[in-house]
């Protein structure tokens, strides 16, 4: 598959290249793929966001709470899904005790949503697990950071459905506000990742 | 209180912000990172508040943190998210010195930004700039001590 150049709704790239032309690995483009090819496959993308979150062996499974089967990632797949994901799915289900304690608006259902389907997306091409906590505007950040580069990229999924994301590498800065949440990578998000050094 | 001259500010002196939730203590104790929230603020026109540190004992500045908390009904006072005045005043950004009658060491980071259609995500930026070169200063008013949390 081939990504157009990402078209984010208000761009503001200072000290960055453009994000044209670049290509991506075969990971990337397979989490961005929504054809279903991609190795997430054995993960539902729409599951609901009441899961319970297993792992062991190396791999993580998801199983619905209401007693559906359980899934594997390598029922699918002989790559194995990075530790991260449990802990990042963990940390969105405790975002609203976040949201309590930091005295904010609880994270709407559409910011929870749009932030688990890109978690699931993103499980298979980023090594390094980001930090999810809440915001003040009742959404959802996670926060991907690569210190050896001091470089990182914040996203944020907010109450309206509307995201932004936010790039820091060095003293080089990046932005850009995305009306759909659901299209965060194919708008700048991958762009960003890969500059932070946080992908292939 | 009694009158504190803070004087001028060097690049290498340190800002805290304070914190006043302990779930996030914690988590910035065990992984190292500073949440962007904690500098994130609504009007783009007002600084950002902070405690000009190392000027004298951490207990001093501590306790004023601490009547904060207690003010703000906040669970309890927990330690700084730490900038340089260096970082502080970076990518258009500026310190200035605001005491106040209940504390001396108090300071604004300012972002200098003026009306602009999307404040809103240039505050973010600032503040995830500030988040991602913070560390945390650890305060424990159980035992009085205070020490860096590494």
């Amino acid at each position: 598959m081939s990504l157009a150049a990402p078209t984010p709704s208000k761009p503001f790239l200072a000290g960055l290249g453009r994000p044209i032309g670049y290509r991506l690995p075969n990971l990337l483009n397979m989490a961005l793929s929504r054809s279903g090819s991609n190795p997430i496959g054995a993960i539902s993308r729409q599951a609901p966001i009441d899961l319970k979150v297993i792992s062991g062996g190396g791999g993580v499974g998801v199983r619905p709470l209401n007693g559906g089967s359980e899934t594997h990632a390598e029922d699918a797949s002989t790559a194995v899904a990075p530790s991260w994901i449990a802990d990042a799915l963990q940390q969105l289900r405790e975002v609203a005790d976040d949201a309590d304690d930091m005295r904010y608006p609880l994270p709407t259902s559409l910011s929870l949503s749009n932030a688990e389907k890109f978690l699931r997306r993103l499980s298979w091409v980023v090594s390094a697990g980001p930090d999810v906590h809440s915001t003040p505007g009742g959404g959802v950040a996670i926060d991907f950071r690569n210190a050896s580069m001091s470089a990182g990229v914040l996203f944020v999924f907010e109450s309206d459905g509307q995201a932004t994301w936010t790039l820091q590498v060095g003293e080089k800065r990046s932005r850009s506000r995305i009306f759909d949440g659901s299209d965060v990578l194919e708008s700048g998000g991958s762009f960003a990742l890969r500059s932070a050094g946080l992908c292939g | 209180m009694t009158s504190v001259e803070v004087g001028e500010l060097a690049p290498a002196d340190k800002l805290g912000r304070r914190m006043f939730s302990k779930s996030r203590a914690k988590r910035a104790e065990r992984t190292g990172r500073i949440q962007h929230d904690l500098f994130e603020i609504d009007d783009p026109h007002k600084g950002i508040s902070v405690d000009v540190l190392d000027r004298c004992l951490d207990d001093q500045v501590a306790r004023i943190a601490e009547a904060a908390a207690e003010s703000r009904r906040a669970s309890g006072f927990y330690g700084w998210a730490v900038v340089t005045v260096e970082v502080a005043s970076a990518a258009g950004r500026s310190v200035e010195l605001s005491p106040q009658l209940d504390n001396p060491f108090h300071a604004d980071i300012l972002l200098g930004i003026d009306t602009a259609e999307d404040h809103k995500d240039l505050v973010r930026q600032h503040a995830y700039d500030l988040a991602l070169n913070a560390t945390y200063r650890i305060w424990r008013s159980v035992s009085g001590a205070s020490e860096p949390a590494w």
